[in-house]
């Protein structure tokens, strides 16, 4: 007969496997099921030995323990994401998306022609943003072959560089255009996510081609 | 830790790295008599969680120090999803050399009478 599983070890291996599934899946996949059935018969061991106190007494340094794990996992995955191949191609893009042109444009006569001659519409100005991000997101994502698989880490990395932008604009120029910046960060968005996009269409291009 | 074919290379060892392999050295295990062993070995005083271990286990799977064994010592008396580990000839060399390293240090610990010297832990017949 299958002896009932008590509610105190049930809640531990609830709590220990929601932890587990914060670590990346290159861990989890293959080593959470394993960790979890070698935490559930610690919790039967302490439970036989202590009763409900030797579960509990489990729970600091086994859930210590699986959070530094995590992290370490976490950080260790995060730098195989951020390894860029053409590292100096990410610098430059960056150095171009944190670039005050509206500054030079004022401050060098030539360049401002130029500057204002590109940007004459407003219709210009959204398509520069658009374009700018989209530019940059396809870059990170040729230089960072990982970031592919992490969508959500790719544009939050991306409209953490929108964001820094939009302040070093509101530094330069003075003034706060609250409503200015936050149009901005949206046409950012758009960019970001086309870049995605396009990225998804020529894998979905090439994956097609491959097969015909 | 980098793949290498070097021992030396490998040094040092992490204490759960190292148990590890020692836990490994007589034969096959799984993860939770791994765990024992290791707390025998160390008379309790070290305990891996869960997690540590299937860290080490992966990065030591990585190293090629230890290799994951298909066939099980007995089917009809293990549990089926349990994963059992043996030592690598090159996990030997590399627990060999640490062993080396540390009896090593040892000896320096020895000679500055840390062991059995008046700055010994349990010099005045305390247990540690």
């Amino acid at each position: 007969m299958r002896t009932r599983m008590p509610r105190i070890i049930a809640c531990s291996l609830l709590l220990y496997r929601w932890l587990l599934s914060l670590a990346p899946d290159e861990f989890s996949d293959e080593y959470a099921a394993p960790a979890l059935q070698l935490f559930r018969q610690c919790c039967w061991d302490a439970y036989r030995e202590h009763g409900v106190r030797g579960v509990l007494l489990l729970w600091f340094p086994t859930f210590i323990d699986a959070f530094h794990g995590i992290l370490a996992e976490q950080s260790i995955a995060l730098k195989q994401i951020f390894c860029p191949r053409l590292g100096w191609l990410v610098a430059l893009a960056l150095s171009c998306v944190l670039f005050p042109f509206y500054w030079l444009s004022r401050a060098w006569i030539p360049f401002g022609y130029l500057f204002n001659f590109i940007f004459a519409t407003p219709q210009a100005y959204i398509s520069g943003h658009i374009i700018l991000f989209c530019i940059t997101g396809l870059i990170a994502l040729f230089a960072m072959p990982s970031l592919r698989k992490h969508m959500q880490l790719y544009i939050l990395c991306l409209m953490l560089g929108a964001f820094a932008e939009e302040i070093i604009q509101m530094l330069i120029n003075a003034h706060p255009g609250l409503h200015k910046d936050a149009r901005n960060l949206l046409l950012d968005l758009c960019g970001i996510v086309l870049g995605y996009l396009l990225l998804r269409f020529w894998q979905s291009w090439h994956a097609w081609k491959v097969a015909h | 830790m980098k793949f290498t074919d070097k021992p030396e290379e490998m040094l040092p060892l992490s204490p759960a790295v190292f148990h590890i392999l020692l836990a490994l050295a007589d034969g096959e295990r799984h993860g939770y008599s791994i765990m024992r062993e290791i707390a025998e070995q160390t008379g309790g005083t070290l305990r891996i969680g869960p997690t540590t271990l299937y860290r080490s286990i992966k990065h030591m799977l990585e190293n090629n120090l230890i290799t994951e064994v298909d066939e099980r010592p007995d089917p009809a008396l293990d549990d089926e999803r349990r994963r059992y580990y043996r030592i690598t000839s090159f996990g030997k060399l590399v627990a060999s050399a640490e062993a080396r390293r540390l009896e090593q240090a040892l000896g320096v610990a020895r000679n500055k009478a840390l062991l059995n010297g008046p700055l010994a832990p349990n010099a005045d017949g305390g247990t540690h």
